[in-house]
Order: structure tokens, then sequence, then C-alpha cells
């Protein structure tokens, strides 16, 4: 703020000296040449002036007539006259690319001040005229509003921003499309796997609240199209460091599911174990969330993510669901958040929690996966009695508690998660039960470690330098429930190749070994597979 | 005494974010009402483009500032504000450097087509290597680095003998004042380094210290 003070104090004297100093030098100034772009009803002049002083040696001049604006002086040099006719004639080809018919001649003589430059041959006052080429404003035109005054009656005038609107929105996603050959129990499939769109929608009003939704589209194995809403939800900025989130939300619990999921991102062609679906890593939740984050000193970041929502639901298999649905089972609302502490640009720490309640109520198996199961009316504190086994169902707690870590400095991509969660042990009618039954404590683990690092650090050879070798161990580990370890208790070990095409294009190939560490004797318990993939974020 | 349990919990965060609304109101009522906040003045683009060069790459690839024009980005680091907990004035500085740096942006012109003849400097004053100092410290180090190898991906060492600054002033000059991206590199570095309040004798005096402290020359110096 001081140093903006300083510069208007600055600009201001240097706007006096150097109008003082125009209204003398240009009553013997000489125009070398003149132009005049016309378009729309509306004139543009451009005219190479030569102060008989000779110092400059040349200016550059831009009016705008019918605009209340002061003309510009957009270049000056001190020793080429060269200078400014290049400059000149940069600015007419722009504006004839533009649609305006530029033409010699001038218009009639202005009285309007002259808003002088500060530097010799200093682009700044460019942006004013690129405009008019059609171009959207430049960062420092937007600070217009600040220079409107206040109305008598309170408020501000109206004012247009060319190519700014009040409203403005934002199409963005990724998709991908995936070729997997596995080698299975002495079994070799090859399958195009089903291709996937992400389009997500940002609609943004002034600097007050985002609207932003993700959908899911993709195709089964059977040829099925499944359309699912990944996030929908409403950002409200509140104050610098604090943003209030409702609606349906990705989990702020950890990192791979709400920044690092999207193909394009993820440095693999898929998830680690445990953290996709099914797995530990809460997918979304629906409710309410405040999140931001404070510089500490000129570097450090702490930020913070605390979410309400319906929370977890107990699966059919008797496992914990942790996506988001449209009501709630139970009456106690889940709490979730994240912290996460940067104390170097390139060096992020985190600690992740998530408390909720799931129900051994019947009626909470009735609902499908969807989302879209209407809220039941059935009383948590007054459970109905099996008359087999003479239990009642039960709500069980949830607790999940998460830490992760990463390091990414130049071509390093280095990071880590850790999730652990516990179901305390309950009775429920979940699926196959034939009633209520009892179910033991459930723990699920999971973990994993990766390391990319981009040849881009070794060589700036044009195609050696966008290849990306990318290594990563991770483990699902469940206790409780052995015919869920059964099914998806592994190890896993990637080992993959990125070739970045673009930015946010890549095109990968990856080697993958997992091992399944809870299936029993007679059944395979290992699988090998190639994964080529594509994907694209836009 | 669940149901007592649940509305407090749903009422603390609302409480909180109802306290920040209202102690925001009364400090910064007026800039409620403006359409964007986004000032754009030099501090806060060399301070975006820092913290793009530092928090965008914490997850993903940086993306070219080309890729969008200057409403996209607006949007776009809106939502990354809220997926990254940025603070909202490191955001705004983010969106700074790149709207200043967009495709449509109103600073210097595209870079001129292959084959297209280079600029001549000869009306710039002798770089002088310590305003160059200042100037490269300021927006130059961003992607750079303070050594000049580079602190993000894909950014050329410039201290290489038979590197990026090998060759004569002109073209060094043309290629940081219109903007360039090298062959297969994946990044482009925008006109003037994202910074358009610089000018091209700022360019000439980082030009010369770079020399100066990277020693490198120029093969051809024309």
């Amino acid at each position: 703020m001081r140093h903006n003070q300083n510069s208007n104090h600055r600009s201001q004297l240097l706007f006096g000296s150097s109008a003082i100093m125009f209204v003398m030098m240009t009553t013997t100034a000489a125009a070398q040449s003149s132009h005049v772009c016309s378009a729309w009803n509306v004139d543009r002049s451009i005219e190479v002036i030569a102060p008989a002083s000779g110092i400059p040696v040349c200016e550059v001049h831009y009016r705008k007539p019918d605009e209340n604006v002061p003309d510009q002086m957009l270049w000056r040099s001190s020793n080429s006259m060269a200078f400014c006719a290049d400059k000149a004639q940069s600015l007419i080809d722009k504006l004839t690319n533009a649609g305006f018919d530029c033409r010699e001649g001038a218009l009639a003589a202005t009285t309007a001040t002259l808003q002088p430059v500060t530097a010799i041959d200093t682009p700044t006052q460019v942006a004013m005229a690129n405009q008019d080429a059609g171009q959207a404003p430049a960062a420092q035109n937007q600070s217009a509003p600040d220079d409107r005054q206040p109305m008598p009656m309170g408020g501000v005038p109206y004012q247009r921003i060319p190519g700014w609107a009040d409203t403005s929105w934002h199409l963005a996603g990724y998709a991908d499309a995936t070729f997997i050959v596995s080698d299975f129990d002495g079994e070799t499939t090859a399958d195009f796997s089903a291709a996937r769109f992400n389009p997500a929608f940002h609609f943004q009003y002034k600097d007050l609240i985002l609207i932003e939704a993700e959908a899911e589209i993709s195709v089964d194995g059977d040829g099925e199209t499944e359309f699912e809403l990944e996030y929908a939800q409403a950002d409200i900025f509140l104050h610098d460091s604090a943003t209030l989130v409702l609606g349906q939300f990705l989990s702020p619990v950890g990192q791979f599911q709400e920044r690092l999921h999207p193909t394009w991102i993820n440095r693999l062609a898929d998830p680690p174990p445990g953290f996709g679906h099914d797995g530990v890593q809460p997918a979304s939740d629906t409710g309410a969330m405040l999140r931001g984050g404070f510089l500490i000193g000129d570097e450090m970041i702490a930020t913070y993510s605390v979410a309400i929502g319906n929370g977890p639901r107990l699966s059919h298999e008797g496992g914990v669901e942790f996506e988001a649905k449209g009501a709630d089972d139970n009456s106690n609302k889940a709490v979730s958040g994240r912290i996460g502490f940067l104390p170097l640009p390139y060096l992020e720490f985190g600690g992740s929690f998530l408390i909720g309640d799931v129900s051994g109520s019947s009626d909470a198996e009735e609902g499908d996966d969807h989302g879209d199961e209407e809220p039941d009316d059935h009383d948590d504190d007054a459970p109905l009695l099996d008359d087999l086994s003479g239990l009642m169902p039960t709500d069980a707690k949830v607790t999940l508690w998460g830490a992760d870590a990463a390091y990414t400095r130049g071509p390093w991509d280095i990071r880590g998660e850790y999730l652990n969660a516990t179901r305390d042990p309950m009775n429920t009618a979940f699926e196959g039960s034939g009633g209520v039954a009892a179910l033991p404590e459930l723990e699920l683990e999971a973990w994993y470690a990766q390391i990319a690092y981009s040849l881009s650090g070794l060589t700036d050879h044009k195609v050696i330098a966008r290849f990306e070798p990318v290594v990563r161990y991770g483990e699902f580990r469940i206790t409780g429930l052995e015919e869920l370890a059964e099914e998806a208790a592994e190890e896993r070990l990637d080992i993959g190749l990125n070739y970045w095409i673009a930015p946010s294009i890549v095109a990968r190939g990856v080697a993958q070994f997992r091992d399944f560490t809870a299936r029993h004797d007679d059944e395979p318990d290992s699988e090998t597979r190639f994964l080529l993939q594509l994907a694209y974020g836009f | 005494m669940k149901k007592s349990l649940l509305i407090l919990g749903a009422s603390v965060p609302l409480a909180v974010g109802l306290l920040i609304v209202q102690t925001t109101a009364q400090t910064t009522a007026p800039a409620q009402e403006q359409p964007q906040t986004t000032t754009g003045d030099a501090a806060s683009i060399a301070r975006g483009a820092q913290a793009w060069a530092n928090h965008c790459s914490r997850c993903h690839n940086l993306r070219s500032p080309s890729e969008l024009n200057a409403e996209l980005w607006n949007v776009s680091v809106t939502h990354m504000r809220v997926r990254a907990n940025l603070p909202g004035s490191v955001a705004d500085d983010i969106k700074a450097f790149l709207i200043s740096s967009a495709s449509d942006s109103g600073g210097y012109s595209a870079a001129p087509a292959a084959g297209a003849a280079f600029s001549s400097y000869a009306h710039l004053n002798p770089g002088d290597p310590a305003r160059g100092l200042e100037v490269y410290s300021q927006t130059c180090i961003a992607c750079h680095g303070a050594d000049g190898r580079g602190s993000i991906e894909g950014v050329p060492d410039l201290t290489l003998t038979n590197g990026r600054l090998a060759i004569s002033d002109d073209f060094v000059l043309t290629n940081i004042i219109n903007g360039y991206q090298s062959e297969g590199s994946l990044m482009a570095m925008p006109p003037m380094g994202g910074n358009p309040d610089l000018s091209e004798q700022d360019i000439a005096d980082v030009l010369a210290y770079m020399r100066k402290e990277y020693k490198v020359e120029a093969i051809n110096k024309n």
C-alpha cells in the first residue's frame, strides 16, 4: 500500500510536469505521419510526432476522441525515428486486423490533456490501444472501477468493461481412454476399457460466488452409459481466508481424491489401492464446508477444510461407503476435514480426519448407490428386534485419520499418503445375512508412496525431456470382514512412463503387479496388467 | 441429545461464516460492489508469477498462460483458489500474472512468425547489470530461479555456455520482449516474462545482468 501511495505521488508529479512540458512542446511539434482508423462509428488517430526541440526524437500519440479519456503517448524514443514509425505501423496493422479501416489523414485537433508515459519506450500504455483491436482488457485495466466517483445517492456509475461481464464461466474437466492387457490365473485378456468424459462447469458471479459441478460420463462393460455427479457445489467467498462451500463436494480428506484423482493429474493410470471407489479414501459428501488458507510470513501457508455432511453408510458387504448421499440414514452428521502446512512452497504436510456414524438399520440397505433415495422415516431410536437372532440393529461409529506429504520441486514429484478407518462392532441386517447379524470391528488401512521424475531435469532434448518415469507402491489392508478382504485387500507395484504431449495431455504406459493378500489358498492371488492410457485435462 | 449435537455441529461453521461475513462487510463493503478486484499492478503481477510457479505445480504441470484467455483464467483461478485452499490475495496475484500473460492480453504482440525479421534494439541504452538484478529478482526469478538454472519443470538452464543466452543480444531481447517457446518445450515464456509493466530498457538491463552473472557470451554477436 505504501508502495502504491508513493507510486501515485510519483505518477502525479510526473504527470503534472510532463503535461506542462507537453503543452510547451506541442506548440512547436511537427507531425511526421498521421493515420485515422475508423470502424463502428468510432475514430482512432495514430500520429508520429517529432518535437521541434529534438528531445525526444519522436513520440507516438494515440487519440480516442469519442471517449472521455486523455490522449495517449504510447511510445517515444530518444534516438530513433524508425522506432516510432515501426511502433505506429504495428498499431495500425493491429487495428486493421481487428476490422478498422486505416488511412492517412488527421482528426481535428483536441484540447484534451495528454497522458504521458513515464519511461522511454514503455509498453504499459499499449494495453488500452489493444482493447480497440478486439482484445480483452489486460489485468491493469480492471482497476478502472476504482476510479469511479461515488454517486450522491451511493453506489457507483455503471461501467462497461470490454470483454468482461459480471458472470463469467469456464468449461473445464478431463477425459481419458485406456487399453488394458491382463494376465490373471494364466488367462490373458485385452480390453479397450471404457472411455470416460468428465466435464466440469464453473460459473462465477463477480468475486462473490462460484458455482461448480462435475459429471462423469462413461460406458460400463455391458455397454450401459453411466452418468454420475462427482460434485455440485456453491463456493461463497466470505473472506481472504474463508470460503463457505454448500452442496455435494469432493471429500477434503487426504490429497488424492480432492486434488490428484483426475487422470491428467494422477501420475499413473488408476488410483492407488484403497484410494479409489470402495476403498478407505472418502470420495464425497453432501453438506457444508468451511475452507481456506493463511499466509504465514512471505512463503509459508497453512490451510484448513472442515466439513459437516450426511456422512458414510454401511455397504452391502458390511464395509463402509464413503460416498455422497442425498439423505442421511441416521441422526448423526459426519464431520471431516484436513489441516495442511507448507513450510516451503514445494513441501506440504497434511493431516485428515473423519468422524461419523453408520446405521445398522435394514432400511439403510434398501437404497442403491445412486444417491436418489428418499429420506426414510425409520426411527433410529427404536430398532426392530430380529426374532431369529435375538439381535437389534445398532449404529456404529466410524473414525478415520490420515497423514500425507508431498515434495514437488523442479522435475521431482514425490508424495505419499496413509489413511486408517475403523468401524465399531455393530448389529445389522446386511445383504445375505437372512436377518440381523453381529459384525465385528472393521479396520481399513491404505497407503502409497510415489516418485515421479521429469527428464526435463536432465536434458532440453525436445523429445526426451517430455518423458517422466513413475514408480508407486501401495497397499490396502482389511481386517474384520473376510469376504471384503478377499476381494479387495492387495499390494500393488506400478511402474509407469508418461509422455507429456502438452502440459495437460499425457500418453502413458504402466506395468502393474498386483498381489491379492487375503485370497484363499486355492484361488489365484496375483495379476499382472499393462495399461496404455491417453488423458487430457482441459 | 444427538439432535442437539447435530444442531450445534451444523451451527458452528455457519456462525463462523456469518461472523466473518459481518466483519468483512464492515471493512471491505465497497469492494463487494466492484465487478472485479484483480488490480494487476506491477507488484501483484510479480508476486503472481512466483505464486503461480510455487502453487500450481504442487499438484499438476504448469499450464502455459497462453492456454486460456483472460476471462477464462479469471474463473479457472477462482476455482483453484477453492480447490487448493489458496488465500484470496495469493489467488488474485496469480490472476494478475496469468491475465497479463494470457493469449488475449493487452501486452506486447505475439512473437514474430518463424522466419520473420527480428527487431533491432540498438536504440536502447547499454544494459545496467545492477538494475537488471533488481528486475530479475522481481519477475524472472519465479521460473528461472535465483541461479538461472530453472526452478520449475521444463525451464531451460540459462547458465549453459551453449544455451539460450548464447545468441546475439537482439535475438535474446526479441525472445524476452515478444515471448518465446523453445522447440519441444511444454512451457512458453510470456512476453516480458509476464510483466507488461517492464520496459524494453528493463529487459536490456536484465540481459546485461544475466550475461555478467552467468558468464554466457553471445556466440554470434552480429
